[in-house]
């Protein structure tokens, strides 16, 4: 390494650079109206790191432009702070994972992949799940197609048992994921394959026609949620990719919901000042800042976690102007399929591979409505051979301007659905979904009929943590209304794919 | 030789047989204070009705696996793969000849016990394969192994099966890669609490 100016500590053991700026002491947002239950949103309650451990990476250039966007005299108020925990070592594994996005959008593959093939022979010997199989342990040779699926129930009740042997545990981090059968499940994430999502953002922006080079004095991107509770924070994009010698832009997550700002001009002014390149954010967000009439000027937009309907992309291109990418995928798996138009998803290139099978867990002819099932080895901690992902769609494998490509059709997920209070207010599911979780709800359905009266059949945890006096409570406070509440055995929700949050109210599902 | 992890091996004895055969050991053979070298020329005549004519090197090769310098273990575990291999169902076996290797003038039983006491039946004691009804099936087992036969009457995947949940050295292998997954288990658990009490990573998308 040289001892040019610009050269950055390596590693989190080197300690502070003397060029990092100080970590501020956050900015706590008196917890005001905060149901106890939700103790984990106390602002600042998982603040451990100074900022060398954030971003190791960081150089002085980046650290400003980070500070700047932390201190903007209009910033939210941050309830969080975390980096993106890159090291040196990473920066080769990103190159190499952008190759390989370059190389399969060159030759998509359609039939069974290699490295599928090596994912599964790999498994077989390092992974205890499946080397503790009589045909691991005999040495026989399994394809991919005679393994069981795996279910968020399997990661659930067993997690160590998917993640290898042979990975050090030194760089876990600490994911959750909700999906649609409603308990929150423990996920083992890597630094390096979040930063993958971003660079895989990059390669679809760029893939959509868009040049993403960052400009000072604007944040990178922006991950925008809309909800009365939120994680927010500003961090630096060490792993962006970019021109050497640039330094790494910022990017900020940021809550729309005004109890996330001193003053509601606050949240406009930071916004329009820093102008993120990038939106990345969820349907009904995407439409709640469209509402907003800011003076933004982004060059793409990205929605994710809920169905982008053909109405709400149409609303979203005519206010923006730009590409919107809508990223199909679980915290799990990483991004699965993606789309720029009202069409069907493409599957993303890098090691994803899908198939689409029966409820028996029994491929379907292309072009059948089935469960998308993901095999993917992204995530060094946690690969995931035909993992089931709840969600269904059509498989078809087409030829498109010479090039071949696995397209997804007909894809339902979760549909952005919302709750209408007593006061006419709306209140985001994922809302719900914080109460749901804190009360120890294990699964449930939450209905508003189109009279607006909310019903809820949960089924509660059979840990000590369920509540369910005070979920009732707490979910009538949250929604606004009386709720009319039952316990009813996991039969009744059906296997899981069951819609978690439904309605019958006009405005209150996809637009 | 083959190993366990062939493919499609071809039928072999049957390993109640092998088992029977193990049980008949006569008493002397578990005495370290017998001569091996000549009690073992002593089977070689018994089951092909005269006396060996064995060539230096495989006197040698006795000697080496047997002889007055050999452990007491070893000689008294080589009479006792040689009383198995002289088994009439052994000896008479076109397989097992088959599945031999070796080069001309060798001795075929030689060949075998040195295949056994070089083999996964040493992971338990001679007396054992003899007093023991689970060390019997093992070393019957393991001597399928290393010819890589399987037993008559089973399938490749039920002899492989069996010989896993038999086998002391597979077994222990077993018991070493669970107690590493109970590790690992700990300090992921461990890991993913203290990474709760700290800070996650920034995310950039939503799904």
């Amino acid at each position: 390494m040289s001892d040019a100016v610009d050269d950055v500590p390596t590693g989190p053991s080197s300690g502070p650079s003397p060029d990092a700026v100080p970590s501020p002491d956050p900015v706590l947002d008196p917890a005001l109206g905060l149901d106890p239950a939700l103790a984990e949103y106390v602002p600042g309650a998982s603040i451990a790191l100074d900022d060398a451990e954030r971003w190791p990476l960081l150089d002085a250039a980046g650290a400003g432009a980070l500070d700047d966007v932390r201190r903007h005299r209009a910033a939210p108020r941050w309830r969080h702070a975390t980096g993106d925990r890159l090291v040196a070592d990473d920066l080769p594994t990103l190159d190499a994972y952008d190759a390989r996005l370059r190389d399969e959008e060159a030759s998509p593959a359609h039939a069974l992949p290699d490295w599928v093939t090596a994912l599964v022979a790999r498994a077989h010997a390092v992974v205890p799940r499946y080397r503790r199989t009589p045909a691991a342990r005999r040495g026989d040779v399994v394809a991919l197609q005679d393994l069981v699926p795996v279910t968020r129930d399997d990661l659930r009740t067993d997690l160590a048992s998917f993640v290898p042997v042979d990975v050090p545990l030194d760089r876990v981090l600490e994911g959750t994921s909700s999906g649609s059968t409603g308990a929150a499940i423990t996920l083992p994430l890597h630094p390096v394959f979040l930063v993958q999502d971003l660079r895989l953002v990059q390669h679809l922006v760029e893939r959509a026609g868009v040049s993403w080079a960052p400009v000072d004095g604007r944040l990178g991107l922006v991950n925008l949620l809309d909800q009365r509770h939120a994680y927010t924070y500003a961090s630096a994009m060490t792993g962006l990719r970019r021109a050497l010698g640039q330094p790494a832009p910022s990017m900020a997550r940021v809550n729309l919901d005004p109890s996330g700002w001193d003053s509601p001009d606050d949240r406009a002014t930071y916004l329009s000042e820093l102008d993120p390149q990038v939106l990345s954010s969820t349907p009904l967000a995407l439409l709640a800042l469209a509402d907003l009439d800011l003076d933004l000027h982004p060059v793409a937009v990205v929605s994710g976690a809920a169905h982008l309907t053909p109405a709400a992309r149409a609303r979203v291109e005519r206010t923006w102007g730009v590409p919107v990418v809508d990223l199909y995928g679980l915290t799990e798996t990483g991004s699965v399929a993606a789309r720029t138009d009202d069409g069907p998803f493409v599957v993303v290139p890098g090691h994803v591979w899908v198939e689409v099978l029966d409820d028996a867990g029994r491929p379907v002819p292309d072009g059948t409505l089935g469960e998308v099932v993901v095999t993917t080895d992204e995530n060094p901690y946690l690969p995931l051979l035909r993992y089931r992902t709840g969600d269904r769609a059509r498989r078809v494998v087409r030829v498109v301007d010479g090039s071949t490509r696995v397209e997804l059709h007909d894809l339902e997920g979760r549909a952005a659905v919302r709750y209408a209070r007593e006061d006419g207010t709306w209140v985001a599911a994922v809302d719900a979904t914080q109460i749901l979780q804190s009360y120890g709800a294990a699964a449930w359905q939450l209905h508003q009929g189109a009279d607006g009266a909310i019903a809820l059949d949960v089924v509660m945890d059979a840990g000590g943590s369920a509540d369910r006096a005070g979920l009732d409570a707490a979910i009538a406070r949250t929604l606004g209304r009386p709720v009319r509440s039952r316990a009813v055995p996991p039969s009744v929700l059906g296997e899981g794919r069951a819609r978690r949050f439904s309605t019958d109210l006009a405005g209150g599902e996809g637009f | 030789m083959n190993t366990a992890s062939g493919r499609h091996p071809v039928e072999g004895p049957a390993v109640p047989d092998l088992v029977r055969r193990l049980a008949a050991t006569p008493v002397d053979l578990l005495d370290p204070r017998v001569h091996a070298p000549a009690a073992l020329a002593d089977l070689v005549e018994l089951a092909d009705g005269q006396p060996p004519r064995w060539n230096a090197r495989v006197i040698s090769q006795v000697d080496v696996l047997c002889g007055p310098q050999a452990p007491p273990v070893a000689r008294v575990a080589a009479l006792v793969a040689a009383w198995l291999v002289t088994a009439p169902v052994v000896r008479d076996s076109v397989v097992v000849r088959a599945a031999l290797p070796g080069r001309l003038g060798d001795d075929p039983v030689v060949t075998a016990v040195e295949a056994m006491l070089t083999g996964p039946a040493m992971a338990r004691r001679p007396h054992d394969w003899v007093q023991d009804p689970d060390g019997r099936e093992e070393v019957a087992r393991a001597f399928l192994v290393v010819l890589g036969l399987r037993g008559e009457g089973e399938t490749a995947a039920e002899s492989a099966d069996r010989w896993l949940a038999v086998s002391t050295a597979e077994r222990a292998r077993l018991a070493g890669e669970i107690a590493v997954e109970l590790r690992r288990a700990e300090e992921l658990a461990a890991r993913l609490a203290e990474q709760r009490a700290r800070e996650a990573a920034a995310r950039y998308t939503n799904h």
